[in-house]
C-alpha cells in the first residue's frame, strides 16, 4: 500500500519536475545483498507534504523494523499485540514515549518533525527494537530481500545519494555517494557488517546476566 | 608393708596412672579433633562465605541491572544529556533514591566513556573521570562487577551499561556495596568463623574489615601468615587460632580474607566434659580404693585372723576356732592351719602327759604336784590350811646299789600301787623323783597332820617282794603346812623336806616342820646336792696329819681326814659335811674315794721309801654297805700296797649303833689284812664286852682326855687306865690331842703308843704335807722296816 502511494507520489511529483529514477543493488562486503538498508538521495524538494506512516506492535516487534519518512510526517503507533506496550524514544530527534494498550481501537499518533534517527524501545520488552528514519527528503527507498530498490527522484535537485543500516558500523565506511547518472547502480560496502543489534525475546525465563561461577 | 597396703597401692596407683592416662589421652584427641573439626569447619566457612559473597554479589548486580533499565533514570539522564547546562540535582537525587533503595554505599552514572554524570558519592564528583574505566566497554557494553579497594574501604562495585534502548549505550549506571564490619559480621554469622579483610603482604597487612570489634588490627596486620593454602595456626594475643587464608575472586587487588576460629574457645567446649571426666575419675578412683580396701580386707583379715589364732596357737590356746570359710588359697592355708592346730594338741596332749607324769608309777610327777599345789594354794579359802607330806624311803641308794636299779623300779612301782590304794578322795600322790613321794592334802587342819601321816605309812607295813626276797622298807615323812609353814608351793615343799630330813636324824618315822629348822636348812639341801658332783668334781681333797711313835720318837704314819674346798662357800668343815652325807647315803661314795685317794697316797709313799700307815676314817653306813671290803681289796690290789699299811678308823658311837652288822664287816676287813681302829674311844659308852669281841688292831683314845691330861687328874687317869685296858688285849694306844712335849712326856711315861696332835701337825694339804716331811725332826720309818706294827690279836680272844 505504501510502495504503491509512493509510487503514485514519485509519478506526480515526476510529472511535476525532472523525474528520474534509480535502480539500486546493495551488497554487503562479501557480496551478499543486504536488505533494509533505508537509500536517499538529498537534498530534497524545499516543500514537503505533509504524510503519514505506521509503526505496529507485532508478536512483541516493531513492525517494521526500520522505517524511513520524511520530516513532518506523522507515525501512527497500532498494537497488534494482545499485550500492552510501552514505546518509547530518548532519541534527540524525537523523545517520547507511548503506552499502547492493547487492540485500542484508534492507534496512537506522533507526528516526527525533526530530521534524525530515531531509535525506538520497549519499556517493557527490552529486546523490542525499531528504528524511525525521518529524512529531510521525500527521495527515499528500502531494499528488498534481494538487496534492490528503485528510487524516484528530482535529478535537478537530488544530489547526494545517503545510505543507512543499523548493521553498518565501519567507521570507514562511505555512508553518501555522488547519485550516478546512468540510473543504476550497484552499491558494494567495504566494511564488515556488525551484527543484528536486535536482542533474542527470551524463551521462558528473564536472561540471567551470567551463570553461577565463583 | 602389709599385703593390705600393697594390695591398696597396687590398685590405686594402676587406677590413677590409667586415668592419668586417659586424661592425657582424652585432651590429645579433644585437641586433635577439636583441630580437625576447626580446620573443616573453616573450610565449611569459607565455602559458606564464598557463596555468600557471590550471592551478594549476584544481587547486587541484579539490583544495578533493574535500576539501569528504570525508565526514569533513563528520562533524567536523557534529561540531563540534551541539557548539560543544567545541574545533575535531579539525576543525583533519582540515584541517592536508588542508592537508599539497594543498600548501595553511593550510585553514578557516567558517561558511555567514564565521566562521571551525576552521582551520591562524595569522592567521586560530577566530571571528574570514573577510576575503573576498565570495566566500561562502549563497543560491547555489558554489565561487569570487582571487588576493589577503595580508599580503606572494599568496595564491590557494579558497571551496568544505561542502553536506550539496547544497543543504544546512553552511559553507565556504576554502584558500589561496601563489606564493610557490619557485612563481615553478617558473613561470621553464616559461616560460623571470625572474618577479617585484608590486602597487603605478609608483615605488612591493611585490615580494612572484620567482624571482630576489639580485633588487634596491628597485631594482625604484623602477622607473616603463611602463603601456601589450607588451614594453619598462629598465635593472636596470646591466644592460638586456627585460620584459613583465600584470595577474593574477581578482585584486581592483594584483597584476601582471613577466616580465624579461636582455639581456646573451641576446646573451652570441652571444659564440662573434661570436669566431668575428672569427677567421674575422681569417684572412680575413690570407689576403687573402697574396692580395693574391701578386697585387700578380705584377703588380709583371714590372715590376719590367722596370725591372731597362730599367736593363740602358739601361747596354748588349741581351742581357737578356725575360719576355714575363706575360699582358695587362705582357705587352703587355714585348713592346713586346722589341721596342724589338731597335730599341735594331741602331740602336746602325749607330751603333757608325759610332763606331767611320771613313767615308772605313772604317778603325777613333780611339775605336775607344783602345779596342783599352786592351784590349791590360790584356791585355799582364809582359814584353811593345806599339807604337803613328803616320803622318802630310808637307805633307799643300798638298796638300789645292792640289788639293782631294775629291782629299786619294782619296789618304787609296788610302793606307788599301796599308796594309790590308800590314797583319800581330795587328796594328791605324786612321786618327785627317786624314792621320794609327795602327798598334797588340801584343806588340812593342823590336827589332821599326824594321823595323815600314820595312815600312808601304812603302805609299809608289809614287807615287799622283789625277785623273792621279801624286805621291809622304812620311812621318813616330812610336813609343811600351809600357812603356817610356807606361802608357796616351792617352800612348802622345801620344808617338807627339811622336815623329812630332820625326821631321818632323829631316826623318826615323821617329822613335822619348825621354822628353827630351816637356818641352814637352804645351805645344807644345796651341799646335799652338791656333795655328789664335789667328790666327782675334784673339790674334795685329803689332808694327812702325821701319828708319833712315841717310844722310838719316829713317825708311824698318817691319818686322811677329807676336806671339801666348795668353790663357793670356800672350806666346809668336815663334821658339817659327813654327817650330811651320811644322811643323803653319799657317804659310801665318799668313803670310796677316800679309799681310793688313800691307797694310791700310801703307794706314792712307798715308792719314796717311806712305810707310813695310813688311816681312814669311814661311816657307820660303810659298814652296812655290803661291797665295801671287796672295794678295800680291790683298791690295795689295784695300787700294789700291803693291807697292814692301811687302818681302817672308825668311831665307837658307829659300832656300837648296830654291833652285829658291825661285826660282820669289821671281820671281813680284818681278814683282809687290815688294821681296825676305834675312833674317839671315850666317848661312845661300849662296853667292853662288846670291844672284846671285835677284830681291832687300835684304840684311839678322844682328844678330849688328852687335852687336859697334865692338869686333870681324871682324864689322867682314864687315859692311864685306857693305856692299860688296851696293853692288856694286845691293842695298841693312839693318843689325839697331843699338842705339847710335856703331854707327849706323860704318854710316854704311861706307855702310850702312838700320839698324834698338833705337836706334830695340824692336818696338811698334800703339797704341805710333803715339805713337812722334809723337815721332819722325827725318824722316818723306812719301808724296808716293819716299824712297831703288832699282828692283830684274832677276834675272839
Amino acid at each position: 500500500m505504501l510502495k504503491s502511494a509512493l509510487a503514485l507520489l514519485l509519478v506526480l511529483l515526476g510529472t511535476l519536475a525532472q523525474a528520474q529514477n534509480l535502480e539500486i543493488v546493495l551488497l554487503d562486503n562479501q557480496g551478499k545483498p543486504l536488505s533494509d538498508a533505508v537509500l536517499w538521495i538529498e537534498p530534497g524538494p524545499a516543500q514537503s507534504q505533509p504524510a503519514t506512516a505506521v509503526m505496529d506492535q507485532q508478536k512483541r516487534q516493531f513492525t517494521p523494523y526500520v522505517l524511513p519518512v520524511q520530516v513532518g510526517t506523522t507515525v501512527s503507533f497500532p498494537n497488534a499485540d494482545p499485550i500492552n506496550h510501552h514505546v518509547y524514544s530518548f532519541s534527540p530527534a524525537k523523545r517520547f514515549e507511548l503506552r499502547l494498550h492493547q487492540q485500542k481501537a484508534a492507534p496512537q499518533e506522533m507526528r516526527f518533525d525533526q530530521p534524525g534517527l530515531v531509535t525506538l524501545g520497549c519499556n517493557i520488552h527490552d529486546w523490542m527494537l525499531g528504528f524511525i528514519l525521518v529524512l529531510d527528503t521525500p527521495w527515499f527507498a528500502q531494499t528488498d530481500s534481494q538487496g534492490k530498490t528503485r528510487l524516484d527522484f528530482d535529478a535537478a535537485a537530488g544530489q547526494t545519494l545517503h545510505i543507512w543500516h543499523p548493521r553498518i558500523a565501519d567507521p570507514q565506511e562511505a555512508m553518501s555517494r555522488a547519485v550516478p547518472s546512468d540510473g543504476t547502480l550497484t552499491w558494494q560496502l567495504t566494511g564488515a557488517l556488525k551484527r543484528d543489534p536486535r536482542p533474542k525475546e527470551p524463551k521462558a525465563r528473564p536472561m540471567a546476566k551470567d551463570d553461577y561461577a565463583s | 608393708m602389709t599385703l593390705r597396703g600393697k594390695i591398696l597401692g597396687f590398685f590405686l596407683l594402676l587406677l590413677l596412672a590409667v586415668m592419668v592416662l586417659l586424661l592425657a589421652l582424652v585432651y590429645r584427641s579433644t585437641y586433635q579433633h577439636t583441630l580437625s573439626q576447626v580446620a573443616g569447619q573453616l573450610n565449611f566457612a569459607h565455602a559458606v562465605l564464598s557463596n555468600e559473597l557471590q550471592s551478594r554479589r549476584q544481587a547486587q548486580s541484579a539490583m544495578a541491572d533493574l535500576i539501569a533499565k528504570d525508565f526514569t533514570l533513563l528520562g533524567e539522564i536523557a534529561d540531563l544529556i540534551a541539557s548539560p547546562q543544567q545541574e545533575a540535582q535531579s539525576l543525583s537525587a533519582a540515584l541517592e533514591s536508588f542508592a537508599s533503595r539497594s543498600q548501595a554505599s553511593f550510585a553514578l552514572v557516567s558517561a558511555p566513556e567514564g565521566l562521571i554524570l551525576a552521582g551520591t558519592s562524595g569522592e567521586l564528583l560530577p566530571g571528574a573521570q570514573l577510576p575503573w574505566n576498565d570495566l566500561l566497554d562502549t563497543d560491547d557494553a555489558q554489565s561487569k562487577e570487582r571487588l576493589v579497594v577503595f580508599g580503606e574501604r572494599v568496595l564491590h562495585i557494579n558497571a551496568t551499561p544505561i542502553f536506550a534502548p539496547r544497543p543504544n549505550l546512553m552511559g553507565w549506571l556504576l554502584m558500589a556495596f561496601e563489606l564493610d564490619d557490619q557485612a563481615t559480621a553478617h558473613l561470621a554469622r553464616l559461616s560460623g568463623a571470625d572474618v577479617a579483610l585484608l590486602d597487603g603482604r605478609p608483615g605488612q597487612y591493611r585490615v580494612l574489615a572484620s567482624n571482630l570489634q576489639a580485633l588487634p588490627r596491628a597485631e594482625l596486620a604484623s602477622q607473616l601468615l603463611p602463603n601456601a593454602e589450607g588451614v594453619f595456626r598462629f598465635d593472636l594475643q596470646g591466644l592460638e587460632q586456627v585460620a584459613l587464608r583465600a584470595p577474593l575472586v574477581d578482585t584486581s587487588s592483594e584483597l584476601q580474607v582471613l577466616l580465624m576460629r579461636s582455639l581456646a574457645a573451641e576446646l573451652a567446649d570441652y571444659q564440662p566434659l573434661q570436669w566431668q571426666l575428672a569427677s567421674i575419675f575422681t569417684i572412680a578412683l575413690l570407689l576403687a580404693g573402697l574396692g580395693a580396701l574391701w578386697i585387700a580386707n578380705t584377703v588380709s583379715r583371714p590372715l590376719s585372723q590367722m596370725v591372731d589364732n597362730v599367736r593363740r596357737i602358739a601361747s596354748g590356746d588349741y581351742q581357737v576356732p578356725m575360719e576355714t570359710q575363706a575360699s582358695g588359697e587362705v582357705g587352703l592355708l587355714a585348713r592346713e592351719f586346722v589341721a596342724m592346730q589338731q597335730g599341735i594338741a594331741e602331740r602336746e596332749t602325749t607330751i603333757s602327759f608325759l610332763a606331767y607324769r611320771d613313767p615308772l608309777t605313772e604317778l603325777a610327777n613333780r611339775n605336775r604336784f607344783v602345779a596342783e599345789l599352786q592351784q590349791a594354794l590360790t584356791q585355799c579359802p582364809p582359814g584353811a590350811g593345806i599339807a604337803v607330806l613328803l616320803m622318802d624311803l630310808d637307805n633307799f641308794k643300798d638298796l638300789n646299789d645292792t640289788l639293782g636299779h631294775d629291782a629299786g623300779d619294782q619296789l618304787l612301782c609296788q610302793l606307788a600301787a599301796r599308796l594309790q590304794v590308800l590314797l583319800r578322795p581330795g587328796e594328791q600322790l605324786a612321786r618327785l623323783g627317786g624314792d621320794e613321794f609327795a602327798l598334797l592334802i588340801s584343806p588340812c587342819q593342823p590336827g589332821w597332820l599326824i594321823p595323815a601321816a600314820e595312815h600312808y605309812r601304812a603302805a609299809l607295813h608289809e614287807p615287799f617282794a622283789v625277785r623273792g626276797i621279801s624286805m621291809t622298807l622304812n620311812a621318813t615323812v616330812g610336813i609343811a603346812l600351809y600357812p603356817d609353814h610356807g606361802e608357796s608351793a616351792g617352800s612348802l615343799l622345801q620344808h617338807a623336806e627339811v622336815a623329812m630330813y630332820l625326821g631321818k636324824q632323829q631316826r623318826s618315822p615323821y617329822a613335822l616342820y619348825r621354822p628353827e629348822l630351816d637356818r641352814h636348812s637352804l645351805l645344807r639341801l644345796a651341799l646335799m646336792s652338791e656333795l655328789k658332783g664335789a667328790v666327782e668334781g675334784g673339790q674334795l681333797s685329803l689332808y694327812f696329819q702325821p701319828k708319833l711313835n712315841i717310844r722310838a720318837r719316829s713317825l708311824y704314819g698318817v691319818e686322811c681326814l677329807v676336806r671339801w674346798i666348795h668353790p663357793v662357800h670356800g672350806f666346809i668343815p668336815p663334821d658339817e659335811f659327813i654327817p650330811l652325807a651320811e644322811q643323803t647315803g653319799n657317804v659310801c661314795a665318799l668313803t670310796r674315794w677316800v679309799v681310793r685317794t688313800a691307797v694310791a697316797q700310801s703307794r706314792a709313799w712307798q715308792e719314796q721309801g717311806l712305810d707310813l700307815k695310813t688311816a681312814i676314817n669311814i661311816s657307820a653306813l660303810d659298814l652296812a654297805d655290803p661291797g665295801f671290803a671287796g672295794f678295800i681289796a680291790a683298791q690295795l690290789a689295784e695300787h700294789d700296797v700291803p693291807p697292814s699299811a692301811l687302818i681302817v678308823e672308825i668311831t665307837e658311837s658307829a659300832v656300837m649303833a648296830d654291833p652285829e652288822l658291825a661285826m660282820g664287816q669289821l671281820q671281813e676287813l680284818c681278814e683282809l689284812g687290815v688294821q681296825l681302829s676305834i675312833d674317839d674311844y671315850g666317848t661312845g659308852y661300849s662296853s667292853m664286852a662288846q670291844l672284846k669281841r671285835l677284830p681291832v688292831h687300835e684304840l684311839k683314845i678322844d682328844k678330849s682326855f688328852v687335852l687336859d691330861l697334865l692338869s686333870n687328874p681324871d682324864d689322867d687317869i682314864i687315859v692311864r687306865s685306857t693305856i692299860e685296858l688296851g696293853h692288856n688285849m694286845n691293842l695298841k694306844i693312839v693318843a689325839e690331842g697331843v699338842e705339847t712335849e710335856a703331854i707327849l712326856d706323860r704318854l710316854d711315861q704311861l706307855g702310850c703308843d702312838i700320839a698324834q696332835g698338833y705337836l706334830l701337825s695340824k692336818p696338811l694339804p698334800p703339797a704341805a704335807f710333803a715339805s713337812w716331811l722334809e723337815n721332819c725332826q722325827w725318824h722316818l720309818p723306812a719301808a724296808t722296816t716293819e716299824g712297831a706294827a703288832r699282828q692283830p690279836r684274832p677276834p675272839g680272844n
